[in-house]
């Protein structure tokens, strides 16, 4: 008994494990860029790439045995920078070091892949990145300059507490790319490694401040006198202007552009200020190209290495090196593991909501019970009745009277009794048709349900009961004497309660996920919904551990049923 | 049992035996006595032909869906069933004043596609299935038993919602499975459960049967029994899931088309149209609804009793049993 329970408890492992699959390979592989699915087709690059790092969707799918690369930042009289090796998968990865998902976390050590595998050779991964200090960049792409300052502004907050570089990464690397943004994708892609305001020395740095704030001022300037003469010409309009409704829509745009002005000049008195007080900051974030790797030459990991290392304008500033492989990391730094480990811990948070699944199973559970539990019961309830009434009359009018309407109430589908339900409440009871206004509302779904499912219960607990009264023991019954309604109800009722109650318990599992059409089509705020919501929305942890959960419950409710077998059922032996 | 008795042939004068009727002779012999088997069956035909006009109009470079669409008479929007347009609006105009009973029409030809793809892959792969999992056992079996058990523990709509979602916009080998083809298979990957848990058992039970330890005494292949001493035995219960997974197939279509991941949005079909009456009825159309009912009604119920005939038929062990 034991062994058998130890041995079937094993099957179920493998069997969850298999449903774990099941919806890994469903959701994470078939259907294409999760990332892009979940925030939608317009969802900027960087967005995405953030997205992805933070829910690790950006490892390897099932394996993790790519070549990594390690850098070290050998940097002005800095200690050694080593990459970090845990989070690392791949090539990108270890050139990527670190990943400033949310810039107001110091750093999260996240990364990603992208096409550039296909540059790197089969044997990595790849990764865009920008590391803070080295920030590398897809040469055609223009940085974007509001990200230069929210990095700036992020930089010199932490340019006191940190001394050391800490890496960082662009999304800009990002191959696909946005096609708005970036129409013309680069042919040969080049990594740039930029020196960024952070490691200069403060000599350099002061240059730096210098030459770009007299290009700035310069740009101000300018900016300045062409917004001038657009408002001279503005006022020239006003003046030519003679319907009022022109005048009108002239004073606005002669508002707004006298308020550009104020707004240009006084940056410009600041900016003056600054600069002649020496504590002018530029604003770009990098100065200069320290050195650039044309990736297309690079055909493997070894390539871009000695790319890195014997590049002339390095100086030893950064050490690229393999290390040997890393073992540890060929399965945890998987895909499938984190789905895996989201499951098991149940530490789901949806991506839509951002609560807790345990929070919203105690939510939601409750409805989709207080729905299928009636439901059930009441069905069971009344098609055990049914049929023992149907088969105590076998053969004649009563029976085929009950066939025939179970077989027809088979055949119509659950979608026109629900339809046909609302209908009729709505010229009822307008307010019990959708929704929960009165708690009590809950009564027609579980009707409807109990009606839809009648015909096929009848129809099924009729022949199990059938089947029973042809041995031999109804025979002898009969035989003896004993009235038909006390052989149904006592001998034979008994009897063919094992396959009854079998049915039962495979049917509870699925309980908890109440039924997830009447739960939407009335407006139920159940599990059911929340599924089917969650499957409409991609949002992956609720259908993952939701799924986990019905294939837990199912296959220990499998488990007992072969239990309850054997210790009802004398002559069933488990072994 | 029918299948051993030799009969005399009454014509033969010499009165020599004739070879006893096979298996399958005997069961369409059953089948065909069966009036009202006989009676449901010609209905499935019936709906079988109707669902083949529009095939066969396309073969012919005519595309009856367009012509429905554009034969669009725009005073009855809405309307009722009316006889003022002879038999086109017999059974009322939806919204853009098409006719209904050509919309219920059409839609026989995706509910009998959907039935029929979802069940010629399903029923087949099942078998196969189950066929090698009962006669090879060991790793095999336990293999294939994993794979159902894994289908089995996940309930079935959810399955299907999530394999009907996970092939939006997936296209393999020039097939855009985010429209039909995506809707047959998600149909089969959820349904050949059954057929492969039936074919498993019954072939495990027809392995210890002694003509195929016979066969097997013969040096007959492992592959070669399973083909032609099991297969043909099992094939019975491949014939009465095809059919009774036909049902199926045609309810789960009208499901999915509810949640709107059915059959692709302008298609004429049954789902599409209950779906549509979810909104209609409340403002009093009833007619879009009752033809999609009535239609599908009809046709399962034809299908259900048909299948318990011809598994009656095709099983008459059961049928004692029962």
């Amino acid at each position: 008994m034991l062994k058998f329970i130890l041995r079937r408890t094993f099957q179920s492992l493998i069997t969850v494990m298999g449903v774990m699959a099941l919806t890994f390979l469903l959701f994470n592989i078939v259907s294409g860029d999760v990332s892009s699915s979940f925030l939608g087709q317009h969802a900027t690059t960087q967005d995405r790439l953030a997205f992805k790092a933070e829910h690790h969707l950006d490892l390897p799918v099932l394996a993790n045995i790519h070549s990594r690369l390690q850098i070290e930042d050998c940097s002005a009289n800095k200690t050694l920078q080593l990459v970090d090796q845990k989070g690392g998968a791949n090539v990108m990865n270890a050139l990527g070091l670190y990943w400033a998902i949310d810039r107001t976390k110091p750093v999260a050590q996240k990364f990603y892949h992208s096409q550039w595998v296909s540059l790197l050779g089969e044997d990595t991964h790849v990764t865009e990145m920008l590391v803070e200090g080295v920030e590398m960049v897809d040469k055609p792409v223009a940085p974007k300059p509001e990200a230069k300052e929210e990095a700036k502004a992020e930089g010199d907050a932490e340019k006191d507490a940190e001394k050391n570089p800490a890496p960082e990464k662009t999304p800009e690397a990002k191959a696909e790319g946005d096609a708005e943004k970036k129409p013309v994708l680069p042919a040969e892609p080049v990594l740039e490694f930029r020196l960024c305001r952070k490691d200069l020395m403060p000599a350099e740095q002061a240059v730096l401040d210098k030459e770009y704030g007299k290009t700035e001022r310069e740009k101000l300037e300018k900016a300045i006198e062409s917004a001038k003469a657009e408002h001279a010409e503005t006022q020239k309009k006003f003046k030519a202007a003679k319907k009022p409704e022109v005048q009108d829509a002239l004073t606005s745009i002669l508002a707004k552009q006298t308020a550009e002005l104020a707004k240009q000049d006084k940056e410009h008195k600041e900016m003056v200020a600054k600069i002649e007080a020496g504590t002018y900051q530029a604003t770009p974030l990098t100065t200069k190209v320290i050195f650039a790797i044309d990736m297309s030459t690079c055909k493997t990991a070894g390539d871009v290495l000695a790319a890195i290392n014997a590049n002339s304008a390095n100086h030893g500033r950064l050490k690229a090196t393999i290390p040997s492989r890393s073992i540890s990391q060929v399965f945890t730094g998987t895909q499938f593991y984190w789905h895996l480990r989201q499951c098991v811990t149940f530490s789901g948070v949806s991506w839509d909501s951002k609560k807790k699944l345990s929070t919203l199973i105690v939510q939601r559970g409750p409805y989709s019970l207080a729905l299928t539990i009636p439901g059930l019961a009441l069905g069971w309830f009344s098609a055990m009745i049914i049929s023992c009434f149907v088969a105590y009359y076998r053969g004649k009018l009563v029976d085929k009277l009950g066939v025939f309407l179970s077989v027809l109430g088979m055949c119509i589908p659950l979608l026109a009794y629900m339809i046909a339900g609302q209908y009729l409440m709505f010229h009822i009871r307008p307010d019990m048709a959708y929704g929960l206004k009165h708690s009590y509302n809950v009564y027609i779904p579980i009707f409807i349900g109990m009606v839809a499912g009648l015909g096929g219960s009848v129809r099924f607990y009729r022949t199990v009961i059938l089947n029973e009264v042809n041995q031999d023991y109804v025979r002898t019954a009969r035989a003896k004497g004993l009235p038909l309604p006390a052989i149904l109800f006592k001998h034979v009722l008994k009897n063919c309660m094992l396959p009854i109650i079998t049915n039962l318990i495979m049917i509870l599992p699925f309980l908890i996920m109440g039924n997830l059409l009447l739960e939407k089509f009335f407006g139920i705020p159940g599990l059911g919904g929340l599924m089917i919501d969650s499957i409409q929305k991609r949002d992956l942890p609720i259908i993952n551990t939701l799924t986990f959960l019905t294939a837990v419950i199912y296959t220990v409710g499998l488990l007992l049923t072969d239990i309850l077998y054997a210790v009802f059922d004398p002559r069933i032996r488990l072994k | 049992m029918a299948e051993t008795e030799i009969q005399l042939n009454p014509n033969a004068d010499s009165g020599e035996l004739t070879p006893g009727r096979s298996l399958w002779a005997d069961a369409l012999r059953r089948l065909t006595r069966d009036k009202v088997a006989m009676i449901f069956f010609a209905i499935v035909m019936v709906y079988v032909l109707i669902a083949l006009v529009p095939l066969v109009a396309s073969w012919c470079g005519f595309n009856l869906v367009d012509w429905w669409d554009a034969a669009r008479n725009g005073d009855f929007r809405d309307h009722g069933p009316t006889l003022q347009n002879g038999i086109e609006g017999i059974l009322g105009y939806d919204v853009f004043g098409r006719s209904v009973l050509g919309k219920t029409i059409l839609g026989a030809n995706t509910s009998m596609s959907v039935g029929f793809m979802a069940n010629i892959i399903a029923v087949p792969l099942g078998m196969l299935l189950g066929a090698i999992a009962g006669y090879y056992g060991g790793k095999v079996d336990d293999f294939i038993v994993w794979v159902y058990t894994t289908f089995a523990c996940v309930p079935g709509i959810i399955l299907l919602i999530a394999i009907k979602f996970a092939f939006k916009g997936v296209t393999i080998l020039g097939v855009d499975f985010g429209g039909m083809p995506g809707l047959y298979l998600a149909l089969a990957v959820t349904s050949w459960i059954g057929t492969c848990r039936l074919v498993r058992a019954e072939t495990m039970r027809l392995r210890e049967l002694d003509y195929v330890q016979a066969a097997r005494c013969c040096g007959r292949g492992r592959f070669m029994i399973l083909l032609k001493h099991i297969a043909p035995n099992v094939m019975h219960i491949g014939i009465i899931n095809f059919s009774l997974g036909f049902v199926g197939a045609i309810q789960s279509e009208v499901m999915l088309s509810f949640l709107d991941i059915g059959v692709p949005a302008g298609t004429p079909s049954w789902g599409n149209m209950i779906s549509a009456a979810d909104k209609d009825l409340i403002a009093g159309h009833w007619w879009q609804l009752a033809s999609a009912v009535g239609a599908m009604f009809l046709v399962v119920l034809a299908w259900n009793i048909f299948g318990d005939r011809l598994r009656d038929a095709l099983d008459p062990k059961l049928k004692n049993a029962g």
